[in-house]
């Protein structure tokens, strides 16, 4: 009885396996071998910050020709480059880009006109009295941008984003939760920054921050390949690489020109 | 006593001002008019600096449908057009005139009867009315049915159940005739047969004042937010409001009675939106009354003609407080939004750290909408934007019930604003 039952299963297993073997030939789907090629290269955070929906999906569109090959930017210059060998696309550069601050307030150079007491995120403090800051224009300084940084490359020191510009990845998750949109992301080897975005007049943000850009247009005159203040506001012309900037860091009157790209510091 | 599911009843405080009867402000010499007072789109200015304005002309405006023109509430000098505070704390685009008393720009005597529907839109478009309860919605927008809606019943909204605030009240006991005269209007801009007075059983004075002048008036359960509109609908016929719906959707239009009287101001003698009755009151007020104030005139003056802040005033809300706003500074100007200057001392303003949600359930059991609120809560703090569209943030009216009752604290109503707003910049993204 034992025997005949292990028989029969033995020979249906067996029978199975074949019908099974066949079926997974004949119903084989084609996958494009360098689509998995990619996958097993990029870091796999499925961050999104490339425009696809997951790692899979930045593979698949790659090997199609929808998406560049330097399209990760998680990844970087390195993967970038081994991309391109997979997809026989060699012989360019990729810029690296990191996260910039556009303020330079800490909490305690932060004028308040109000006091505020509701949910301590920016995106709600934003909603009433600007968070109950004289400036409305700067860092408010709850850290939303800290808490969707994926990669630990954001500390906040005194109530202020600090990017760590060797960690930040420029995925740009920080730019979108910004609820005043104070963080842009820029060429890495660009050594100074803005750290202001208000468009307030002269007197105006006088007298809401000590370290407010006064359009005094100092930087312009000192470095006027680079600087041109703009409704109120000194603006970098990031094409121009190669120029000295530092005199315009030491002459800026409210210190709001500082050290950036891979120099960040404060 | 009909009413609505859900709400629940603060301590109304209304008997500090709802003795006062309406006095007039007075009239400033420098006025502060934010160039956006109403939902919709903003106005651009008629007027440059330098020029000299009338009281009640024009100075700004819109070209789009839903929007309402700006008046000048004195006679002068237009003295400076810039970015200035406004009540929310937001530098926004202002008119300043400096000046006083003067001759009027407007002038004129017509009846209702002899006006027709689009007549009287015209008239409350060009007085530049706006919803007097708070929500500034432009009234000849709601005067105008979307094509082949009916509209059956038109409801005047004198519910005022925002604790503090007592100038309807006041208004129906004062200016009655005045109030019907404009309910009239509405009637026959929108075609409607039946008009309705609604009033809380809490203003017995009010309803008896109205009652026999010839149109119905409908005692309500005292209850918040029993003046919201929705709740007004559903207790008074029924009806409920789709999501994502108007009034109109189920043949109903809804006025504030400060609306009606402005309305009849505008209709019978051409007179522009250029004052309001405001109650100026708390425990942070020395005198607490009712006014009626020019737009424009700075909080600081309103509450020095009601003897100014007591030594222990702590907060200065604009509106009532349940869907008020905190001013910062006091050199920010009545708006058409203004019903209430409320000053609360230390004492009733305090501030509280929120908690964890316990799961007690008591804000489901207060949504007027019927809402799920903890669930909205938690989705909230997560920025789980997609999914609170899926619990209808959206139809969320912000009337506050859901913060008042909540043990831990949450600032619930405050996290909703933010999600609303959200998916509101995100729609307009995906446009």
């Amino acid at each position: 009885m034992i025997l005949t039952s292990i028989i029969v299963l033995g020979a249906l297993g067996f029978v199975f396996a074949a019908l099974l073997a066949l079926a997974a030939d004949y119903f084989a789907v084609a996958v494009d071998p360098r689509v998995s090629a990619i996958i097993a290269i990029v870091p796999g955070a499925n961050c999104g910050a490339c425009g696809a929906g997951g790692c899979h999906d930045f593979a698949e569109r790659v090997a199609k020709g929808e998406i560049a090959v330097s399209g990760c930017v998680v990844g970087g210059a390195e993967v970038a480059k081994k991309i391109a060998e997979i997809m026989g696309t060699a012989g360019f550069t990729v810029h690296k880009r990191v996260a910039a601050v556009h303020c330079g307030a800490d909490n305690g150079q932060r004028w308040r006109k109000a006091n505020y007491y509701g949910v301590k995120s920016c995106k709600n403090a934003d909603l009433v009295a600007s968070g109950g800051l004289m400036c409305s224009y700067g860092c408010l300084g709850y850290g939303d941008c800290f808490c969707v940084c994926a990669f630990d490359a954001i500390k906040m020191v005194n109530g202020l984003p600090q990017i760590d510009p060797e960690k930040c990845t420029a995925c740009g998750k920080c730019v979108t939760a910004c609820p005043r949109a104070i963080i842009s992301l820029r060429p890495y080897d660009f050594p100074v920054r803005v750290a202001c975005s208000s468009h307030d007049g002269p007197a105006a943000t006088r007298k809401n921050c000590p370290v407010g850009c006064i359009a005094c247009k100092i930087c312009e005159k000192t470095v006027p390949d680079v600087f041109k203040v703009v409704d109120n506001l000194a603006v970098i012309d990031y094409t121009k690489t190669g120029v000295d900037c530092g005199p315009a860091i030491v002459k800026c009157p409210t210190k709001c020109i500082l050290q950036g790209g891979k120099n960040e510091q404060k | 006593m009909s009413s609505f599911r859900g709400g629940i009843h603060p301590p109304e405080n209304k008997g500090k001002t709802e003795k006062s009867a309406l006095k007039t402000a007075a009239r400033p010499v420098k006025v502060i008019l934010p160039l956006q007072q109403n939902l919709g789109c903003p106005n651009e200015p008629l007027v440059k600096v330098g020029d000299e304005v009338k009281e009640g002309q024009k100075i700004a405006d819109a070209q789009k449908f839903i929007s309402a023109p700006l008046h000048a509430p004195i006679s002068g000098k237009v003295t400076r057009i810039e970015q200035l505070d406004n009540a929310c704390g937001f530098d926004v685009a202002s008119i300043v005139i400096e000046g006083g008393a003067g001759e009027t720009a407007y002038a004129g005597q017509w009846s209702v009867e002899e006006l027709t529907p689009e007549q009287i839109r015209k008239s409350v478009r060009e007085a530049g009315i706006v919803g007097l309860g708070g929500a500034t919605f432009p009234t000849h927008v709601k005067l105008t049915p979307p094509a082949g809606k009916k509209i059956d019943t038109v409801i005047i909204n004198g519910c005022e159940c925002e604790p503090y605030i007592t100038v309807d009240h006041r208004l129906m006991l004062e200016r009655p005739a005045e109030i019907i005269y404009g309910a009239r209007a509405i009637a026959k801009a929108v075609g409607a047969g039946r008009i309705v007075i609604a009033i809380e059983s809490n203003k017995p004075d009010a309803v008896k004042k109205l009652n026999g002048q010839g149109v119905a008036v409908a005692v309500l359960r005292t209850r918040y937010p029993q003046g919201g509109e929705k709740m007004l609908i559903r207790a008074l016929t029924g009806r409920e409001v789709p999501s994502g719906g108007l009034p109109s959707d189920v043949g109903v239009v809804v006025q504030n009675v400060g609306t009606a009287i402005a309305i009849a101001e505008a209709v019978r003698l051409g007179k522009p939106l250029i004052e309001r009755a405001v109650t100026v009151t708390g425990s942070g007020i020395k005198q607490p009354q009712n006014l009626i104030v020019r737009i424009g005139t700075t909080f600081k003056e309103v509450i020095e003609q009601c003897g100014g802040l007591t030594d222990d005033a702590a907060k200065v809300i604009m509106g009532g407080p349940m869907t008020g706003i905190a001013v910062s500074t006091l050199d920010v100007p009545v708006v058409k939004a203004t019903s209430c200057i409320l000053a609360l001392s230390k004492n009733d303003a305090q501030n509280y750290e929120e908690g964890d949600c316990i799961r007690c359930g008591r804000c489901l059991k207060v949504c007027p909408i019927g809402l799920m609120p903890n669930y909205l809560g938690d989705y909230a703090k997560l920025k789980e934007w997609d999914k609170m569209a899926e619990y209808h943030v959206a139809d969320c009216i912000e009337c506050g019930c859901c913060s008042y009752v909540c043990p831990s604290k949450i600032y619930l109503v405050q996290y909703f604003k933010v999600a609303k707003r959200e998916l509101q910049t995100r729609k307009a993204v995906c446009k």
